[in-house]
């Protein structure tokens, strides 16, 4: 296989080919290692979701040098950085479109005096300067920017920059078809059609059906007329119907009983393509996921069609004897865009060891980063874009509450709310996008409950409108500067809420995926200082008259485990409820907290403190 | 500039440049008489007031792609033109291609739902192919004169239809995204069911109605044991914005040749 990028330029980070997919020879990089919780390239640990401005909701690829001076100023002059908010973002729309000297270079329309002076700018008033990329080869937008095959460059150029936040995007990415990419980049997301294999070797011949003597393992491959297996992948993520709990990738596997330990040789009989669902990348392994050895990992030949099969070269493996496990399978959607965002981080590291920029992964869930996502980021995207009408100078652009796709509140809350277990101090955040509190299309009442929900679900805090429409202590002001909801946000714990009760999935609340909205969730989250912080949220278009209860019993079934002090929780003699959005203060004795009557997109969030 | 002109200046099969495209939507969208300026002179005027990106500045010369088109023109309505975005843009979900292009998934369909730009072909914007000088022509046609527009509205109001089993197989048989569903339990589904058909309880419907397929406009044939929970069914995939949801009898009320096992 072709792989040039062994070659390690010193005291620069590694570069990602632009002709083939990276060779990935180190198994910490691999599938198998996705679980074992260990982070790459020494990726900073310990840090809180991030809260700041993003431009793209508010500007679109209108943003400029003098728009984003003023939301510095408004950070400042509103007193949203005494809050936390920090960093301010340039989203797409900022390069000149090609490099210069093969380097990035700022559009000099919207941004005249560079990035270094809008850096120095935002760093004069204590804040941090953050910018957008990709890791293909042209931005979102279009910029033929892209950091493929750039990255130790590029990564040396934001250091200079004096960036501190970054946020990167998979438009146009060579070895995935995700968005602008072309579309016959399928055949590195799957393998190709299986229908058979043959194992030769100590007098043993064998062939094994795909369908008859194969077993699927995870989700999504199919068994074909009872002689083939097809679909044997990824699950793309960014689409809103999927469940992100549980496995989201396929395998197909035989078990050979060997005479003898030693070689064999492996043929398959595969049909190929460049589609969605056939592919043409195989892996093959010996052993289970836990103790797998990998003997190929590469393209096979293109096939006259999807369903004319032929067989591969020989494969040479090593067997046990008695029983061996042979896995086929494709990891690599997930392997590649992990050696890529890595490449960055790398980048970053030899640009400055002590570096203390931010990776915001943004690849839309496509590759489910939930589960690799922590080794070199500190949050990924969850799905799609939040909304597709942003703003620009004097149009605040739109959103909505919920939408059949997944442009909306609630379809990202709907989703991020069962994650939980993927975000963590030691891991990172599920990111459901910037927020879009400000724009048309939503009430005071859905935008108080879009902060609950990200401050619950420890949901990077960007801010996604013109600040300038924003005054100290009016309406917008109340909900994006609530200390005690960001305070659930940026609480030392570091644990995002998980849901503990949902009026229409009450069996696993917490691991359900529920796109109805027509209904009441109960979120928990344990606090630092001992207390747990409750949201009732309805998220219906009704009022809702029922009355909803949660015992503590409940709550500490769910995460007692991981709360601060909760023997004294669970011992109190009562309860002192603070609902932060009102202020209002009460006191429970009976251990069983209720709320009757939400109205319709509203939520009741309460500080439990034990007494 | 008139009609004729503009049809005029345009030999129809071949490509258009971005430059010649933004001069013709500037010249037009101005409509000044008698002033001649050069190309540049309106690149210029389209980059400062955000018509146009560096990014188009760079590719002047380059044919123009469909879905650049539709922002410079979608641009172009709101900053020329003052022209309001349409907020029901859902009839532009019938595009299959719309969310391939995130970025201009806005742009393709307002000019879409507005009927300035249509589909290249069955259902497919085509947003990565070039602009042809027809389609140039006809979508500036069609951007300054409102009359001449063929606007889609919205497809969101579909109500159930329901299927005789034979118009069902009809419809199975010419369309294979087409999905039959059983909405009854899954043992139910064990003991039999009809062949080709998928077990998805009528409760996990309830809960995801978005897990059998994300393309809303995918025929959906429901069926239960006697058509409540099939309709029950119907009535949820239609308010999640599905558009071709039908039911067929249940298997207790017309003879179908059920088959056992998972």
């Amino acid at each position: 296989m072709s792989n040039t990028n062994d070659v390690n330029i010193s005291g620069m980070g590694r570069r990602t080919s632009r002709t083939a997919p990276d060779a990935i020879t180190d198994v910490e990089y691999s599938f198998p290692a996705f679980s074992n919780g260990k982070v790459l390239l020494n990726k900073r640990t310990g840090r809180l979701p991030a809260m700041g401005w993003n431009s793209w909701n508010a500007f679109g690829s209108k943003n400029n040098e003098e728009l984003t001076k003023a939301m510095a100023d408004a950070f400042i002059e509103l007193g949203l950085a005494e809050l936390g908010y920090k960093y301010i973002v340039l989203d797409d729309g900022c390069y000149r479109s090609e490099r210069v000297d093969g380097l990035l270079a700022n559009d000099t329309v919207k941004f005249p005096s560079g990035f270094k002076a809008l850096s120095d700018y935002i760093h004069s008033k204590g804040l941090k300067f953050g910018m957008y990329n990709d890791i293909g080869t042209n931005l979102c937008a279009g910029a033929a920017v892209g950091t493929c095959g750039y990255e130790d460059i590029d990564a040396r150029t934001y250091i200079d920059w004096g960036v501190d936040f970054l946020k990167v995007d998979n438009c146009y990415y060579l070895w995935d078809n995700a968005t602008f990419s072309d579309e016959k980049n399928a055949k590195y997301s799957y393998a190709p059609n299986i229908r058979s294999i043959t194992v030769k070797g100590n007098g043993m011949n064998i062939t094994l059906n795909a369908v008859r003597d194969g077993v699927l393992l995870g989700q999504g491959a199919i068994r074909n007329e009872n002689d083939y297996v097809s679909n044997i992948g990824t699950f793309d993520g960014t689409h809103g119907g999927v469940s992100p709990v549980g496995e989201l990738w396929s395998e197909l596997q035989f078990t050979v009983k060997a005479p003898a330990a030693g070689k064999y040789a492996i043929t398959i009989n595969f049909a190929s393509g460049e589609e969605v669902g056939v592919g043409r990348w195989l892996q093959l392994a010996v052993g289970s996921v836990e103790n797998e050895k990998r003997y190929f990992d590469n393209l096979l030949p293109l096939t006259e069609t999807t369903s004319t099969f032929i067989d591969s070269e020989e494969v040479i493996v090593d067997l046990n004897e008695g029983d061996n496990i042979i896995r086929l399978m494709n990891h690599r959607r997930q392997e590649n865009t992990l050696n890529s965002y890595a490449a960055l981080l790398d980048g970053l590291n030899k640009a400055k060891p002590d570096h203390d920029v931010v990776l915001s992964i943004c690849e839309w869930g496509k590759t489910q980063p939930h589960h690799w996502g922590y080794k070199v980021g500190d949050s990924w995207r969850i799905l799609n874009d939040i909304t597709f009408s942003v703003g620009s100078d004097g149009d605040p652009g739109s959103c909505s509450w919920s939408s059949n796709y997944t442009n909306s509140i609630t379809s990202q809350y709907n989703k991020a709310v069962i994650m939980d277990e993927f975000a963590g101090l030691d891991r990172g955040w599920n990111d459901p996008d910037m927020m879009v509190i400000g724009m048309n299309g939503i009430t005071t009442t859905m935008s108080k409950t879009h902060m609950t929900m990200w401050c619950m679900m420890n949901s990077p805090l960007m801010l996604g409108l013109d600040l300038r429409r924003v005054k100290k202590g009016d309406e917008l002001w109340q909900i994006i500067a609530n200390k005690e909801l960001i305070a659930l946000n940026q609480d030392a714990l570091g644990i995002q809420a998980k849901r503990i009760y949902c009026s229409i999935a009450n069996d696993n609340p917490d691991t359900s995926y529920v796109t109805n909205n027509n209904r009441v969730d109960i979120l928990a989250k344990p606090l630092a200082n001992g207390d747990i912080a409750l949201s009732f949220i309805n998220l219906s278009d009704n009022r809702d008259d029922n009355e909803y209860s949660v015992d503590i019993e409940r709550i500490l079934s769910y995460i007692g485990h991981k709360m601060a002090y909760c023997d004294k929780f669970k011992n109190a003699s009562g309860y002192s409820l603070r609902n932060l959005w009102t202020g209002e203060q009460t006191v429970n004795t009976t251990g069983v907290i209720s709320v009757k009557g939400i109205e319709a997109y509203d939520n009741l969030t309460f500080r439990v403190s034990p007494i | 500039m008139n009609e004729k002109m503009l049809m005029e200046t345009l030999p129809p099969e071949e490509t258009i440049t971005t430059e010649e495209f933004v001069s013709l939507i500037m010249r037009s969208c101005r409509d000044e008489e008698g002033t001649e300026h050069d190309e540049s002179f309106y690149m210029d005027y389209a980059l400062r007031k955000g018509i146009i990106e560096d990014y188009d500045l760079l590719n002047k010369n380059k044919p123009l792609e469909r879905r650049r088109a539709a922002r410079i023109i979608h641009e172009a309505l709101i900053s020329e033109l003052a022209e309001k975005d349409e907020q029901d843009w859902s009839a532009a979900e019938h595009l299959l291609d719309l969310y391939s292009c995130r970025t201009c998934v806005m742009h393709i369909a307002q000019v879409y739902v507005k009927g300035i730009m249509s589909a290249r072909e069955d259902r497919l914007f085509g947003p990565e192919l070039n602009l042809s000088r027809a389609e140039a022509a006809d979508a500036i046609i069609k951007m300054l004169n409102k009359k001449k527009r063929i606007p889609k509205s919205g497809v969101r109001t579909s109500r159930i239809k329901t299927l005789s089993p034979d118009e069902a197989r009809k419809l199975l048989d010419s369309d294979n995204r087409a999905m039959l569903v059983d909405v009854r339990s899954h043992d139910e589904y064990r003991n039999g069911h009809i062949a080709g058909s998928r077990s998805v309880p009528l409760n996990d419907i309830t809960i995801n109605p978005y897990m059998l397929t994300d393309r809303r406009d995918t025929p959906i044939i429901l069926y239960c044991r006697k058509s409540y929970k099939s309709a029950i069914a119907a009535r949820i995939l239609i308010n999640a914005g599905y558009t071709a949801v039908y039911t067929i009898p249940g298997i207790e009320e017309h003879e179908y040749e059920l088959v056992r096992g998972n």
